[in-house]
Formats: C-alpha cells, structure tokens, sequence
C-alpha cells in the first residue's frame, strides 16, 4: 500500500510539474520578435537593439530602426523625448504594436551596458 | 545587548557609506547603490526560505512543535526580505530600464516565489489543529523549497532576461569595484545579523505566546 501511494505521489508530481512548467513558459517569455508582434493584435514587448544614425526626429515625436533578436530591422515610432543611451543600449525593449510596417512603441525600456565600477 | 549595538553601528555606517564612500557605478550612474540593499534582500530570503525547510524537515522527523514555529518564523521572514527584493528591484528598474514593472522573467519568477509562500500562509491559517497544521505545513515547506533554486538563479539565466547576472559564472569571479565590493559585502554580512537578530526576537515572542496559551488552557 505503502508502495502505492508513493506512486501516485510521483505521478502527480510529474503530471503537476509539467503542466506548470508549460504554463508558466509562456509567462516567462515576455520578450517576442517582431514577426511575432505582427501576429498579434495585442500590445507586445520587442527586445533588440537600436541601429546607429537612423534616428529621425518629427516636432514631438522621433523615430529609429531596431533590429530584432532574429535579425529583422523595423522602424519604431515614439512619441516623447529620446532615452538617454538609446544607441549606447546592450538591450532595448520596445512595448507596443505592430502596424502598418512600423512599429508604435508606447514605452522604451533601455537597457545600459552595466559594470560595477566606478564612474 | 552589545550585539545588538554593534549591528545598529554597523547597518549605520553600510548605510552612510553606500552614498558616500561608494562610487556611482558606470552606466547605472547613482542608481547602481541599491545594489547594497537590493541583493542582500534577495539573499536573507533564499537563506531564510532555505531555513524554513531545514525545520521542516526536523519538524517531521522529531515532531517537536518548537520546530514547527522556527519554520513559521523563517517563512515569515524570507517573505519580508523577498518583498524587500521585490520592491528594491522595481525601483531599481524604473531607474535602470525605465520602467517599474514590465513582467521581466526575473519579476515574474519572485512575483511567484511571493504567490508560493503566500499559499504557505493561507495553509497555516486554515488548520486549526496545531498538530495537523504543524505536519502539512511543514510538507508544504519543503515542497515550496524545492522552487526556490529554480525561480531564483535557474529561470532568470534560461529565459531571456534584462536582469544583469552579478556572478559571472564562465570567469567564476564577481567583476565588482574594491570599494563598492567593500560596502557590498558589508552590507551583506550585515543584512545576515540584522536576520538572526530578527529570527530571535521572534522566536521569543513566539515561546512567549505559546507559553500564554498553554497556561490558559492548563
């Protein structure tokens, strides 16, 4: 009996272990490509970099080119001022939606190359 | 009491010293202090949920409820620290990326480490049997620790992440400026009496009210 139940125990161990571990994958990629954020019809966040000298600046907005993390380059538009260290950025992560081969950012998360040292 | 004293000096000047005597960090500018509080947090949680798991264990095998309390007050506190964690690190976040919260693997996976331990709260409160809560909880402990390593140093290194890795594993070193690895590492040392310190005064709260109730009932 003893046996048994440690059986059942595995089992539902592993049948609770995968499932969870399937839901919680989706959650713990937040960061798409750009063909993926053409899909989708919800707002998404885009991790890449941004490409250097193709900022354009409008009266009260700018936009640049990003490249992906598979490689595909998009212009993404903003509106606001510019992040400091945009080009200077290891990472940006753009949140908004893919439309009309550009891509509206509402947010830019910008990601500094980081070292612990003194300035 | 002179530890106590020497503790309060001591978080006094780790406090005092991560402005001052530490530089601003490069490319973080003087955000980069919260460094001193934000992984010291993170740490005392990781130490104290591991803890709560080694009273479990001892709770199960000797059935001395005194066990079943440490492990209540060592949940507790890992909670504190990892809300510390948590909150040190969407401040952090606004000030780094920008932002204060945007379901980054690493938020994700502490948001979830707090959900589990929650659950642990809400197992308790719901037996009031101390018996039966003292052994289901003290299995939940376990099994809750079982998640820590994963969400803690596994998800965040797997899944794409803007969470910078402290410890750079392939060079086995901690790339780290001597006087902010001064304060740092004081500050650590002194997040872990500030811990122990905590852990006793509760634990002698705790005996206090069990000591009441006991005398009440008997």
């Amino acid at each position: 009996m003893k046996r048994y139940d440690k059986l059942v125990l595995l089992l539902l161990l592993v049948v609770f272990g995968v499932g969870g571990y399937r839901s919680i994958s989706s959650a713990l990629t937040p960061y798409v490509t750009f063909a993926y954020a053409e899909e989708s019809s919800r707002s998404v966040q885009v991790k890449g970099y941004g490409i250097d000298g193709t900022i354009q600046i409008d009266e009260n907005s700018f936009s640049f080119e990003m490249e992906d993390m598979d490689g595909k380059v998009v212009r993404v538009f903003h509106k606001g001022p510019i992040p400091q260290n945009l080009m200077e950025a290891d990472n940006i992560v753009v949140v908004g939606k893919y439309a009309d081969g550009g891509f509206t950012a509402q947010r830019i998360l910008v990601k500094c190359p980081s070292k612990y040292e003194a300035q | 009491m002179i530890w106590q004293i020497i503790l309060g000096i001591w978080m006094t000047v780790v406090i005092v010293a991560s402005f001052l005597y530490m530089p601003a960090t490069q490319g973080l500018g003087e955000t980069g202090r919260i460094i001193v509080y934000h992984v010291p947090a993170a740490w005392i949680a990781v130490l104290a949920y591991l803890m709560a798991m080694v009273n479990a264990i001892g709770y199960l095998r000797k059935k001395d409820i005194r066990l079943d309390r440490q492990a209540q007050i060592n949940a507790e506190l890992g909670t504190i620290f990892c809300i510390l964690a948590t909150v040190t690190g969407a401040i952090w976040s606004k000030g780094a990326w920008g932002w204060y919260w945007n379901w980054d693997p690493r938020q994700t996976s502490i948001f979830v480490l707090l959900l589990i331990y929650g659950a642990y709260f809400v197992l308790r409160s719901s037996i009031t049997d101390s018996d039966t809560r003292a052994r289901l909880s003290a299995v939940y402990a376990i099994l809750a620790f079982i998640t820590v390593p994963f969400l803690v140093f596994v998800i965040p290194r797997v899944y794409s992440s803007l969470h910078p890795d402290l410890i750079n594993i392939p060079q086995r070193s901690l790339d780290m400026d001597r006087k902010m690895l001064h304060v740092f590492l004081s500050s650590l040392a002194g997040f872990t009496g500030l811990y122990v310190w905590m852990y006793k005064v509760q634990m002698r709260l705790e005996n206090l009210l069990y000591k009441q109730a006991m005398k009440r009932e008997g």
